[in-house]
């Protein structure tokens, strides 16, 4: 696959696919975090931000491509884990300078859009599963809401939208008070 | 307009009405707080669809993982035990101790002050690797737990080079007195539980140990009063003083997990009384955690207690007395068990598995019936196939009755008799009424009936709300040792959890790392009822303990316990299906192969009379000195051999040639106009095989110099016996079968007379090649196809019984596994897991 392919898919949204297609680059950046005082726990939780962040970094409009994309899903990954591991360490700055910077994936812009997404995944996380649910099959899965009153088992389709509003309103109680 | 939520979505899904969208244009521009608003919810927007990539990403990676997981289970012998994790490292106590003398120039403070203890105690020397866990145990029984990366270099650093920890002990009195060791603090007298001495050191270096990573010492407890923990001062005429007391918490003593016994009551006894060797762990996890396959019902309240396995012990013991019966004596063999081996919970079953009488069916069914029937597909030779026969067919006596005599029961006006009769082109069946006895019949029926393809499986999601073995799998691991978990203790629970069969339960206490054993039996106490309560509350006044762990390792714990339970589970159910999978696929196909060699037997036998006829008939009229009319003769069909020519002439000779070949007797036919005379004896020859009935199987081919296939010799009474056409060479060749060894010999130039054989080993290619190098002759192709497929279908039985005794196997430790659910995976004896129709 060469990297205009997988951009393309990316914006087709074949985001499990292209997981397992990535995840050939889990060794790498598993073994740079091991080596770098993580675990394999923590490269799993890294690795998977790094997606959502390169996923989402690909498809916003101010996406160009200036490296390649391997690079770049190994530089937000680096500077994921610089970022958990400065927060976790004592020895605060030293670490810093192990780290060099790859690619397109600027430190801070990467722990910047690393807080950003991971606020807003946490806001809509934070819902019950009922929620959740309707609001990925709506507006991620793009369904139309007499199939999602259907799988939800609403009685109908003007009760499961307005559990929609009230889920979006719920979730916008829990951004706010997260920010 | 009012601009909620509803308003706000529309707008940003674009779905308002020219009008609205004016309207909430002018609002925004105005309205501080919807702008702000209209900010979250766009947030909330993305949130959603990062929310979703996340669980699209996160499904992916751990069907990958169970993927991976899959691949490193074995899948013929479905040996589970695997990713045995390297963390811990046992280094035994052996380290190596030298002459009482100070190893070291400097203490553990870089100073060379020693006391007179540490001069006289000898050093321990532990060699560790800083990198990983590492648990030791000192000569007097000490146990050391050693985080990794516990130790620190000046440098504030893990050090990557081997470690060399000394360890200094007396923990008896005299030990102590010879040591010279004070018991004092401060001039008061102690009372002491031993003492000793640590220190890790990186070549000279001494090095620092990270506080957040304390060094875990279990000293043996030979008080069971509380003690307290006193740092020693050396003193500068060599004495030490006692100082800072820290009370030592009685803690459990935890041990090395995987040589815990986790498996349920009865689990290895059973297994032992199976005669499988209980001390081969990969062997019995393999079968404990098969079961994990199981789908589970989630965890139940708590189910009625179990009275068998209650309130008397020894019926508990039930399931193990069924199975004792057929432990034969399978231990003394010796037979090395590696993985599940089968072979040995085959040779235990093989006293109960009848001597096959499958055999005499097979056999009776090759020689009477398989040239006008095939017997386990509906495929029409000269008569229907008899797949599903027995359920066709009207019920009773009808079968036995019609294959003994058909003439007689379509006579008697019998509709189905007369159905099948007209269907079959009236083509009447040969009567067996006197060549066959009724149990040959029956033999033959169950032939036909055992090689149908095995029924639908019955069940796939049988649903079992019991400790599943994956939650044992993911708790039985190195990962919880130094937790509650890994003591004799939590052991001993166990087994009453097990009789509760609450998953609860044993969650109670898995999920409660950090708490006291103590507090979680008063717990399970309160939750559950019977005579478990009892065990509980007996439990609890022994208020053991527990083992501390930091917070964040609970939390790690529980982490690893959730993932993997559902992984061990959903891996070896797939592991499973897929092996349930192959194994149908292979009966399917056996079954496919039988049916194709079975069927080009009858085509090759029916040719092969043909043949004969034709070449009785060329002697015939040489003999007679005519020339053969060139009127073909008719193929024979079968119904024929029932219906002999009646109409006189040139017909005359073919008629008696037909005859005398069909019913294999000397033709002796003298022309009446030439006065000259056709002779084709057959005269009888028969074959004893020494050693009959230890062979699994034995063949006893009749093949001739003329025809394009071979003759099966009749078996009768263990004696095998034809008659031979004495104007063709004939060749008699017996092969043996035992297990999957084959047996051979032939007599090449065979006479009318009685042989005896005794059959040689013969490795089955040299036996091909020696068959085909002696006998030149057409139909040898045919007698090695029939080898090869005698071979195939050996090894066929042999692995199906594997796979019978396996499932029985399992059948029996399934109420083991769970107790108080029995096993409705359907009659196991049917093999109806397998089915080959789907």
């Amino acid at each position: 696959m060469n990297d205009e392919e997988l951009i393309n898919r990316i914006k087709n949204k074949e985001y499990g696919k292209l997981t397992k297609y990535l995840y050939r680059y889990f060794p790498v950046i598993k073994k740079f975090i091991i080596r770098n005082s993580g675990n394999k726990q923590d490269a799993e939780d890294v690795f998977q931000d790094a997606l959502i962040i390169f996923f989402n970094k690909v498809n916003a409009d101010s996406f160009k491509l200036t490296a390649s994309l391997d690079t770049y899903l190994f530089g937000i990954s680096k500077n994921l884990w610089h970022d958990q591991l400065r927060r976790k360490s004592k020895y605060g700055s030293n670490v810093e300078t192990k780290f060099v910077t790859e690619g397109d994936a600027s430190y801070e812009e990467i722990v910047e859009e690393g807080l950003k997404v991971q606020l807003a995944i946490e806001a809509v996380s934070a819902l019950g599963n009922r929620c959740k649910e309707l609001l990925v099959l709506f507006y991620y899965r793009k369904w139309n809401m007499k199939e999602i009153a259907e799988k939800l088992g609403f009685s109908s389709e003007q009760i499961a939208k307005n559990q929609k509003y009230r889920c979006i309103e719920k979730a916008k109680q829990i951004y706010s008070s997260l920010t | 307009m009012k601009f909620n939520t509803e308003i706000i979505d529309k707008y940003v899904q674009g779905q308002l009405s020219e009008s609205e969208k004016k309207d909430f244009d002018t609002e925004l521009a105005n309205n501080k707080n919807l702008r702000k608003e209209l900010e979250i919810q766009r947030e909330i927007m993305k949130g959603i669809e990062l929310y979703g990539i996340r669980t699209e990403i996160s499904q992916s990676i751990s069907k990958l993982k169970v993927k991976k997981l899959i691949r490193t289970i074995t899948l013929a012998t479905f040996a589970v035990a695997l990713l045995a994790g390297g963390v811990y490292i046992l280094v035994n106590g052996t380290g190596k101790s030298k002459k009482s003398e100070v190893l070291y120039q400097l203490n553990e403070k870089g100073e060379s002050n020693w006391s007179e203890a540490d001069k006289m105690l000898k050093s321990q020397l532990f060699t560790i690797d800083p990198k990983k866990d590492t648990i030791i145990e000192t000569k007097s029984g000490i146990i050391l737990q050693i985080a990794a990366n516990a130790f620190l270099n000046g440098l504030g650093e893990a050090p990557d080079e081997l470690v060399n920890l000394e360890v200094k002990e007396a923990m008896t009195p005299s030990e102590i007195i010879q040591a010279g060791l004070s018991t004092t603090s401060n001039g008061l007298l102690l009372e002491t539980g031993g003492m000793f001495y640590i220190n890790a050191r990186s070549g000279e270096k001494n090095l620092d140990m990270d506080q957040s990573k304390p060094i875990m010492a279990n000293v043996p407890n030979q008080t069971n009063k509380d003690m307290s923990l006193f740092v020693g001062e050396r003193k500068k005429d060599g004495q030490i003083n006692w100082i800072n007391p820290k009370p030592m918490k009685k803690q459990l003593a935890t041990v090395d997990v995987t040589k815990l016994n986790f498996y349920p009551p009865n689990f290895l006894d059973s297994l032992e009384g199976m005669g499988f060797d209980v001390k081969n762990k990969v062997l019995t996890d393999s079968v404990y955690y098969s079961f994990a396959s199981q789908k589970v019902c989630g965890e139940t309240a708590y189910p009625a207690p179990q009275p068998a396995a209650q309130s008397q012990p020894k019926d508990s013991a039930s399931s193990i007395k069924m199975v004792t019966g057929v432990a034969v004596e399978k231990k003394d063999e010796g037979n090395p068990t590696p993985v599940f081996n089968l072979t040995s919970s085959m040779s235990t079953l093989k006293g109960n598995i009848s001597k096959e009488p499958v055999l005499d069916g097979e056999k009776l069914f090759k020689q009477n019936c398989s040239v006008c029937h095939a017997a386990h597909s509906n495929q029409k030779l000269t008569g229907p196939g008899l797949l599903g026969v027995e359920e066709r067919a009207p019920k009773g006596d009808w079968l036995l009755r019609f294959t003994l005599n058909s003439e007689k029961v379509i006579k008697s006006g019998d509709k189905y008799a007369n159905k099948i009769y007209k269907e079959n082109g009236k083509a009447a069946m040969t009567v067996y009424e006197g060549q066959l006895s009724e149990a040959d019949v029956k033999a033959i029926f169950e032939y036909i009936h055992k090689v149908k393809p095995p029924k639908l499986p019955l069940t796939k999601e049988s649903c079992i709300a019991e400790i599943n073995p994956a939650s044992i799998k993911a708790i039985w691991d190195p990962k919880f040792n130094n937790t509650i978990v890994a003591t004799k203790e939590f052991e001993e629970r166990l087994q009453v959890i097990f009789k509760t069969c609450n998953a609860s339960l044993l969650s109670l206490y898995t999920q409660n790392l950090n708490s006291n054993l103590y507090e979680l039996d008063s717990m399970a106490a309160f939750v559950i009822g019977g005579e478990a309560k009892e065990k509980f509350v007996e439990f609890y006044k022994r208020r053991d303990g527990g083992v501390d762990i930091t917070d964040e390792q609970n939390a790690s714990l529980q982490r690893y316990l959730k993932e993997k339970k559902s992984i061990y589970e959903e891996a070896i159910t797939q592991a499973m299906e897929k092996m349930y999978k192959k194994e149908r696929e292979l009966i399917e196909t056996a079954s496919l192969k039988e049916s194709e060699h079975v069927r080009k037997f009858s085509e090759d036998q029916s040719k092969l009379m043909f043949e004969e006829i034709e070449a009785n008939m060329d002697e015939a009229y040489r003999q007679l000195g005519k020339i053969r009319p060139k009127v073909a003769v008719s193929v024979p069909a079968r119904s024929y051999f029932r219906a002999p020519l009646s109409n006189p002439g040139w017909y005359n000779v073919d008629r008696y040639v037909v005859e005398s070949t069909v019913n294999r007797s000397t033709l002796n036919y003298t022309d009446t106009l030439t006065g000259k005379t056709a002779l084709i004896e057959y005269t009888l020859a028969k074959v004893k095989v020494k050693d009959y009935e230890a062979y699994d199987k034995l063949v006893c081919y009749l093949l001739t110099d003329k025809l394009s296939s071979f003759q099966l010799m009749k078996d009768s009474a263990q004696v095998f016996s034809e008659r031979l056409n004495q104007t063709f060479g004939n060749s008699i060749i017996v092969v043996g079968y035992k297990g999957e060894k084959t047996f051979y010999a032939d007599e090449k130039y065979a006479k009318a007379q009685e042989y005896e054989f005794g059959l040689t080993e013969i490795d089955p290619e040299v036996l091909v090649r020696r068959i085909n190098q002696r006998y030149n002759f057409q139909g040898t192709r045919n007698v090695l196809d029939d080898i090869d497929f005698s071979i195939f279908q050996q090894k066929e039985k042999k692995r199906l019984a594997k796979i019978e005794a396996r499932e029985k196997l399992r059948a029996r430790m399934f109420s083991v596994v769970y107790p108080c659910k029995k096993y409705d995976l359907g009659d196991i004896d049917d093999l109806s897991r397998y089915d080959v129709a789907k």
